[in-house]
């Protein structure tokens, strides 16, 4: 099965990154492989185990471990990474 | 036998409205080239334009001002300015020339366009000198950047730079299209001469022509000083024919070629002026902030000459006044963490002092871009280098084809900034691209913006490597941190710089 090309964004970040990721990967992998762009790079590093993902217009975090496909996500759905509250306070984003 | 003034024959001699006997009218003037809105002749009879000059006039002038230019140049050259001007200086310059020289290009076809398909006379006249500017502004551009190739090969994007795929030249290039090279005489004339020309091209060539005086650049300050004399001039065009347009019933049509033209031209000059204004000129060169250069040369004075015309602001006003805060900060982080990706060395302008510099200007920049150069500097000083270089590539907004980013402290607006139109999924910088985009979407749909061509599987190998090579860009030409990091060190304990 071919890569999925997604967007991704994350909370406290300022851009949108391109990722692909193969269709039956897990909803963990994704944040996993999106938060290595972003975690410890613009964003303060922290846990995975407090990143949590979403669709861009929804509110739901995703399951971390449905497949992608599972999750509802399709090729160029924009999704976003979240935090848990944590130092710098209340999700911004 | 004495000369008459021009005043007593300009207004006969430039008079060529005559009734064509060979072609029908609508042959000589094909609305889709000429007046799509099929204005009245009595209506087109009222343009007058403000600025008048007969040819000899023109010449002489126009003589006079490139034997200044060159004079100028000649004389700097025998001073070590560019030896000694240091890297941000030069980046300014390739950024400036890769940019502008060959969109000069594009204004020699729009020129020639309302030369050829104007309906009024007197546009046809400003029109043809205007053309005659653009063929001076491209060459001259070009020469200075040809003189400076000495320096360093990246000087080439000059001429290089709108032949290739980097991802700036596809968004001039769609720039360009859109405003300056696929629109008919009238649009053309506002999006063109009064969006992008009059408030714009004063920024970028008056606001720069002074920082460059104020750096010590004599020979690029004099060289776009005269530029913006002819822009001051031919930029007259749009208005006379708004004004018409108004009085005659078709304000709708000007306002969203205003509104359009407008929000196109701006988001380019964010990218081009803003960021060089805020971070590539060095700090104690500065004199005002890209924010203070809008509020003056932009929110003020074109929002006057609006408003006196009979127009509206632009839909958009209260939006635009925030984002001018906000937006060219994203661009500029951009380039940097992208710098492999830009033919020019690209400053962070983030020193301690820069950031006193940027907080007072844009209050709460600390906590909101600031916050992404604290952590991009903890990698830097922790010997991360490699943090600081992208793995993949940024999203660009479907309609402006720059990076789609946000004020890192805000939300994203989501729903706002997407559509799907015949089943493909399009994505916005803001709602204000949207809107732009949802007012002609076949103009719009097919375009191919950099992520497209990586999706489309043009850029071989599908890697970032694949992609610089794609854009066009050799390992001596790619960017690099102008000042090898030092910013990061700055005000701190000598530390082992990791060379880039």
């Amino acid at each position: 099965m071919s890569d999925l090309p997604l967007l991704v964004s994350c909370e406290r970040d300022f851009l949108v990154h391109l990722v692909a990721i193969p269709a039956e990967a897990r909803v963990g992998d994704l944040i996993e492989a999106a938060a290595s762009l972003v975690v410890g790079v613009h964003v303060p590093d922290r846990p995975l185990s407090t990143v949590h993902i979403r669709k861009i217009d929804g509110d739901a975090a995703l399951p971390i471990d449905a497949t992608v496909t599972d999750a509802g996500i399709e090729a160029m759905d924009w999704v976003h990474l979240f935090f848990d509250a944590a130092p710098e306070g209340e999700p911004v984003q | 036998m004495t000369l008459l003034q021009r005043s007593d024959w300009y207004d006969v001699a430039r008079d060529t409205n005559w009734t064509p006997s060979f072609v029908s009218e609508a042959d000589l003037f094909p609305p889709e080239m000429s007046d799509p809105f099929d204005m009245p002749k009595a209506a087109w009879a009222e343009y007058d334009e403000p600025y008048k000059v007969s040819y000899a006039e023109y010449v002489k002038v126009q003589r006079e001002k490139d034997a200044g230019v060159y004079a100028v140049n000649t004389a700097a050259a025998r001073t070590r300015f560019m030896e000694e001007a240091g890297q941000r200086w030069h980046s300014i310059l390739k950024l400036h020339f890769g940019a502008v020289s060959l969109a000069e290009s594009s204004s020699q076809i729009s020129e020639g366009r309302m030369a050829r398909f104007g309906m009024a006379p007197g546009m046809r006249n400003m029109a043809t000198f205007g053309l005659l500017d653009e063929i001076r502004h491209g060459q001259t551009q070009l020469y200075f950047a040809h003189e400076s190739l000495k320096h360093s090969p990246q000087f080439n994007f000059a001429h290089k730079l709108l032949g290739t795929q980097e991802w700036g030249a596809i968004m001039t290039r769609a720039t360009l299209d859109d405003v300056f090279l696929g629109r008919d005489a009238v649009t053309t004339a506002i999006m063109l001469t009064f969006a992008f020309e009059t408030g714009f091209t004063n920024m970028q060539f008056i606001g720069l022509a002074g920082d460059a005086a104020e750096a010590g650049d004599t020979s690029f300050s004099n060289l776009i000083s005269s530029i913006q004399t002819d822009e001051s001039r031919h930029a007259q065009i749009g208005a006379p024919l708004l004004k018409l347009m108004v009085k005659n019933g078709y304000k709708d049509e000007a306002q969203k070629a205003v509104d359009i033209g407008f929000w196109r031209t701006y988001r380019f000059f964010a990218l081009l002026t803003g960021t060089v204004i805020d971070y590539f000129m060095p700090l104690e060169k500065r004199t005002s902030s890209f924010k203070e250069f809008m509020e003056e040369w932009i929110v003020g004075q074109f929002e006057r000459t609006l408003l006196d015309m009979g127009l509206d602001l632009p839909w958009y006003w209260d939006f635009f006044l925030e984002d001018i805060e906000s937006f060219h900060h994203g661009m500029h982080i951009g380039w940097w963490l992208y710098r492999d990706t830009v033919w020019f060395n690209v400053p962070a302008g983030v020193s301690p002092a820069e950031r006193d510099w940027l907080e007072s200007k844009y209050p709460g920049w600390n906590d909101s871009w600031g916050r992404l150069w604290s952590q991009i500097g903890e990698n830097i000083r922790a010997g991360r280098t490699d943090l600081t270089v992208p793995k993949t590539l940024p999203v660009v907004c479907s309609f402006n084809n720059l990076p789609m980013v946000t004020d890192p402290s805000k939300p994203w607006a989501g729903k706002d900034q997407m559509l799907t139109y015949k089943g493909k999924k399009y994505y916005f910088q803001s709602h204000v691209e949207k809107w732009v985009f949802e007012q002609d979407p076949e103009r719009y749909a097919a375009h191919q913006t950099l992520i497209d061509q990586f999706l489309a599987g043009r850029i071989q190998p599908p890697t970032y490597e694949g992609a610089l090579n794609y854009m066009g860009l050799s390992p001596v030409e790619r960017g690099k941190d102008a000042e090898n990091f030092a910013w990061a060190f700055a005000g701190r304990e000598p530390r082992t710089m990791a060379a880039e």
